[in-house]
């Protein structure tokens, strides 16, 4: 972490059950923040067999971030993790859409949709 | 006079200075976006010029000499911005056009360039131009 105060972005992560993680991102993902998200993901990935990536709190996303999902991605695949995004705004659909990278991954709308329902 | 432009370029209609670090890329994308949305840009064009910018600049601070300074013009057109940045470099060689950042900002703008030129003192000045029509694109 740097010392500089002018951050954007805030990532918390909390888990649902033994096996499912929730990593919720809020704010800007840029080439300043990316490292922010890539070091949480990393971590939680290590411990976890689901991992939900809550992105409907992101206000920007570019090309630092898109690289850092792709990465997760396949991370994901290599760990047999099972990954999915949370998105519903512009601001996320339409880098993922616009660059091709939204049909490689599973994106729901809400974070709901995205949990496993309660028997 | 303005003696550190090293070309006679008119006064852009908005021009801002950030020190070159990832820091302030979310002041160049607000200034992005606040003159989109004021010239009747359509959403999708006003999020494809954020980004662009956004790839933009962070290809220029990745390059940029330590402690320099970005200098950032954007140029508000009836039915397009212009938006140019450049920074003193150490390196020759522009970004790569293969790399992703790169295809994904020819992907966004509607006409992108960038070239090196040699600036006033001892270091070179990488410069990118891009231009965003005020209709986004439709996702191929």
């Amino acid at each position: 972490m740097t010392d500089n105060s002018l951050t954007n972005i805030s990532v918390s992560a909390r888990r649902l059950d033994t096996e499912t993680v929730v990593v919720v991102v809020t704010g800007e993902i840029d080439m300043a923040t990316v490292p922010r998200l890539r070091e949480t993901v990393n971590d939680e990935m290590a411990a976890c067999r689901s991992l939900v990536l809550d992105l409907s709190k992101v206000s920007f996303l570019g090309s630092a971030g898109l690289e850092v999902l792709v990465e997760v991605l396949h991370m994901a695949t290599s760990r047999q993790v099972s990954l999915c995004l949370v998105a519903d705004s512009r601001t996320v659909r339409r880098p993922l859409e616009i660059t091709g990278l939204a049909e490689m991954f599973t994106i729901y709308p809400t974070l709901d949709d995205a949990l496993p329902t309660t028997p | 006079m303005n003696e550190h432009q090293s070309n006679a370029e008119p006064v852009a209609d908005v021009e801002m200075r950030i020190v070159a670090l990832p820091w302030h890329l979310s002041a160049v994308r607000a200034v992005a976006a606040d003159l989109a949305m004021r010239a009747d840009f359509d959403l999708d064009a006003i999020s494809d010029l954020r980004m662009a910018v956004d790839e933009a600049c962070s290809a220029l601070i990745s390059r940029a000499v330590e402690g320099e300074v970005l200098v950032c013009r954007f140029d508000v057109r009836p039915e397009q911005i212009h938006f140019s940045a450049q920074v003193p470099t150490t390196s020759t060689a522009a970004p790569s056009r293969e790399s992703f950042g790169w295809r994904v900002l020819t992907a966004l703008a509607d006409s992108v360039n960038t070239w090196v030129t040699t600036g006033e003192s001892a270091h070179h000045v990488l410069r990118v131009d891009l231009v965003k029509k005020r209709l986004g694109k439709v996702p191929q």
